[in-house]
């Protein structure tokens, strides 16, 4: 199936449900569907894929309220078709870049070694799009806490560091017509139970009881990072 | 009673002679003194009964968390329970940072309830005195346990002797007095209350020989200690007394900060071999100077902790007193159910806690491989180390590396080293992520 009808396909499907089992197929049966949310940006307004800003670092919670995910425009496009193995858990194939040139992805921003994460008030998990010291290499996503290096050409895949597995992929729909972005699911290890019983009183102190794991549905604003935290730590 | 003897203590006791006779003593393996058959010692604690194959963690120390923790995650069969003497987990690193004030002391410490609350293992509060490895007993001053399993993670001692302080009176005075601050707790308490009084002189540190425990540290806390000099306007300098010929690591890093940070306030004396300490005339000797000093924090030479010598597993040609194990499964040689992880295990990798918390990852795998009849790859384990040299903004230094084994020369060389030694902001900030990091691999 090309690329393109794929898409199509998936948006004569209404709603998530319906789409998600066409996702499904493609991605080898490795979608964890949430509810559908489109990308808008901070008044609510449609977001388009070309308006996004290449190598910008954009963050959006999905697919819970306090869960930040990286939006990024690469420089190139992303191939589909990447098959990740994390270390402990099924493999699964990345469905690569949307948007009209393939470069769009999203990625889940909690690192899968200890759930370093951005917050409002730093982030020590960053895109890079100059060379980082730590990765010895720009263009990839890096986790100071412990030195992890992701690849966000490649699905995130590990490219060093302790990290037990890629970053969490973010299933992206794209419609060509309209050139709006929705998140779909997630596709590779989550780790939202874990960052819930880790972060449980700071959430709740942030958010209000329990409101940090409410599902995300309708919109996902999107924010530039450096909008969204205070302090970006780079190394 | 002067002289007690093992006899007057069993009488005592009330245990009979032949009650004696057959106590676990009597066949144990692990070649201690310890009548631990004796009293309350000598019956099963009070725990719930195990609902798997038992595997008994001693240490609720960096290693023994994580141990804890990722046994039950790989094999979920297992009972797991974590024996520890402490009531509150206190973390060693980040304590330098700490004592000039970067964070608060809740930043330190932990709760080992909730560590085994979210993690599905048992905490037990008891202090452990002996292991019968035949009949798979560990014996804690509550009673013992049972095990199919046993995993040994009770971290480091103190060598006094090895700085030439052996009589017992001038080994507690030192101690008590000038504390080396390397197991936390009370030590590090009193180094920041010391620092607190201080009006001003020498404030002395020192670095042992040998594979220390956290080879960063002591130059860190030079640092930290510095900083609060410079801050608090005290005046007087503080003197760090090297048994190394240079910075064992992080070198360019250190200098820099001492040289430019700390011009007039550190005083560095590489190749600073102690050979004793005149503790109530503040003297400490080297072979050819002797150093005065007001106050301080004297870090001895390090052994393994006493636990390891006291079940009889020390390795023949240990100078610190470390296990035999098996260098890559970790089992002590010839047990396969006995493992010893953390700061007392005998290889020659950087005795930090990132090391301990990747190789317990690791050390969990083999354990639960083992259950199921299977061997697993070995992994080697990882070495983050960032180390704060300024405050005010928090800035530090950092170190990356894993290891190889060298065949020929039958150990573990650093491999695959990264090292920053320019110190900034970013790396200040990545430097408390790293134990935030840390505590939530243990904690939650
Ligand atoms: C000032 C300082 C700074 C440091 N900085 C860093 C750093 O920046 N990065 C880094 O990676 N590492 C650092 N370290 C090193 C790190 O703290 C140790 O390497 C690590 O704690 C070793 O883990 P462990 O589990 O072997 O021992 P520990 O953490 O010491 O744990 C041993 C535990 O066993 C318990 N125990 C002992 N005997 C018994 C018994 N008989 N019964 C029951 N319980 C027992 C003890 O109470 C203790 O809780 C630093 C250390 C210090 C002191
Ligand atoms: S939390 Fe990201 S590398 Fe450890």
């Amino acid at each position: 199936m090309e690329r393109r009808e794929f898409v199509k396909l998936c948006m004569t499907a209404a709603t998530a449900v319906a789409a998600a089992p066409r996702v499904l197929a493609e991605t080898g049966g490795s979608l964890h569907t949430h509810e559908r949310a489109q990308l808008t940006d901070r008044q609510g307004r449609p977001l388009t894929a070309h308006a996004l800003r290449r190598q910008e670092t954009y963050v959006f919670n999905y697919p819970y309220a306090s869960t930040p995910c990286f939006l990024l425009r690469l420089k190139e496009p992303a191939p589909d078709g990447l098959e990740l193995k994390p270390k402990e858990g099924s493999p699964y194939t990345w469905p690569g870049g949307v948007g009209r040139d393939h470069s769009v992805v999203a990625f889940s921003a909690i690192c899968p070694h200890q759930l370093s994460f951005p917050s409002a008030v730093r982030s020590v998990i960053d895109y890079r799009r100059d060379k980082s010291q730590a990765a010895g290499r720009a263009g990839v996503i890096v986790c100071c806490a412990h030195g992890s290096v992701y690849d966000p050409t490649h699905g995130a895949r590990v490219l060093g560091g302790p990290a037990p597995q890629p970053l969490t992929t973010i299933a992206l729909e794209h419609d060509p017509r309209t050139d709006h972005l929705y998140a779909v699911g997630t596709m590779g290890i989550e780790v939202f139970d874990q960052f819930f019983s880790a972060y449980r009183k700071e959430l709740n102190q942030y958010y209000g009881r329990g409101a940090y794991r409410e599902p995300v549905s309708g919109k996902a604003p999107v924010e530039t990072m450096d909008r969204y935290t205070r302090n970006r730590i780079h190394c | 009673m002067n002289k007690f003897s093992r006899r007057s203590f069993f009488k005592l006791s009330g245990i009979t002679a032949a009650a004696a006779a057959t106590t676990p003593l009597a066949a144990c393996a692990s070649g201690s003194d310890i009548p631990h058959a004796a009293g309350i010692t000598g019956k099963a604690a009070d725990l719930p009964k195990a609902k798997g194959p038992r595997v008994v963690v001693v240490g609720g120390g960096w290693s023994g968390l994580t141990m804890a923790k990722y046994l039950k995650k790989e094999h979920p069969d297992f009972d797991v329970v974590l024996i520890e003497k402490r009531g509150l987990f206190m973390s060693c690193p980040i304590t330098n940072l700490w004592l000039a004030d970067q964070v608060k002391l809740e930043f330190l410490d932990h709760s080992f309830l909730d560590a085994a609350k979210n993690n599905n293992y048992i905490f037990f509060n008891a202090t452990v005195i002996d292991v019968d490895r035949k009949s798979r007993k560990v014996y804690t001053e509550q009673g013992y346990l049972k095990y199919e399993y046993l995993v040994l993670a009770p971290g480091i001692d103190y060598n006094y002797s090895a700085i030439g302080v052996t009589d017992p009176v001038d080994v507690n005075t030192l101690k008590t007095n000038y504390p080396a601050g390397f197991m936390p707790g009370s030590e590090h308490l009193s180094i920041k209350n010391k620092l607190a009084e201080f009006e001003g002189g020498v404030f002395v540190l020192t670095v042992p020989q040998g594979n220390y425990r956290c080879l960063p540290a002591p130059y860190e806390r030079t640092c930290m200690v510095a900083a609060e000099f410079k801050k608090q306007k005290i005046k007087g300098k503080v003197l760090l007394l090297d048994g190394n010929p240079d910075i064992t690591i992080k070198k360019d890093g250190f200098h820099h900060a001492f040289d430019e940070l700390y011009k007039g306030i550190v005083e560095y004396q590489p190749g600073a071999i102690i050979k004793s300490v005149d503790v109530a005339g503040k003297t400490i000797k080297t072979e050819f100077d002797s150093y005065k000093f007001d106050d301080g924090a004297i870090y001895p030479r390090v052994r393994a902790s006493r636990l390891i010598e006291t079940l009889g597993l020390v390795k023949p040609d240990s100078p610190q007193f470390e296990a035999n194990i098996d260098p890559f499964k970790y089992n002590v040689i010839g047990d396969e159910h006995v493992y010893v992880t953390g700061d007392a295990r005998p290889m020659g990798f950087s005795k930090s806690g990132n090391t301990s918390n990747s190789e317990a990852h690791y050390v969990a795998k083999v354990i639960a491989a083992h259950a199921q009849g299977k061997e697993i790859p070995w992994e080697s384990p990882h070495t983050v180390c960032f180390s704060a040299v300024m405050i005010d903004p928090l800035e530090s230094i950092s170190v990356d590396a894993h290891y190889k084994y060298n065949e020929k020369e039958k150990h573990f060389g650093f491999y695959d080293v990264k090292m920053v030694q320019n110190w900034s902001a970013d790396r200040g900030q990545a430097n408390l992520e790293w134990a935030r990091g840390m505590y939530r691999d243990m904690f939650s």
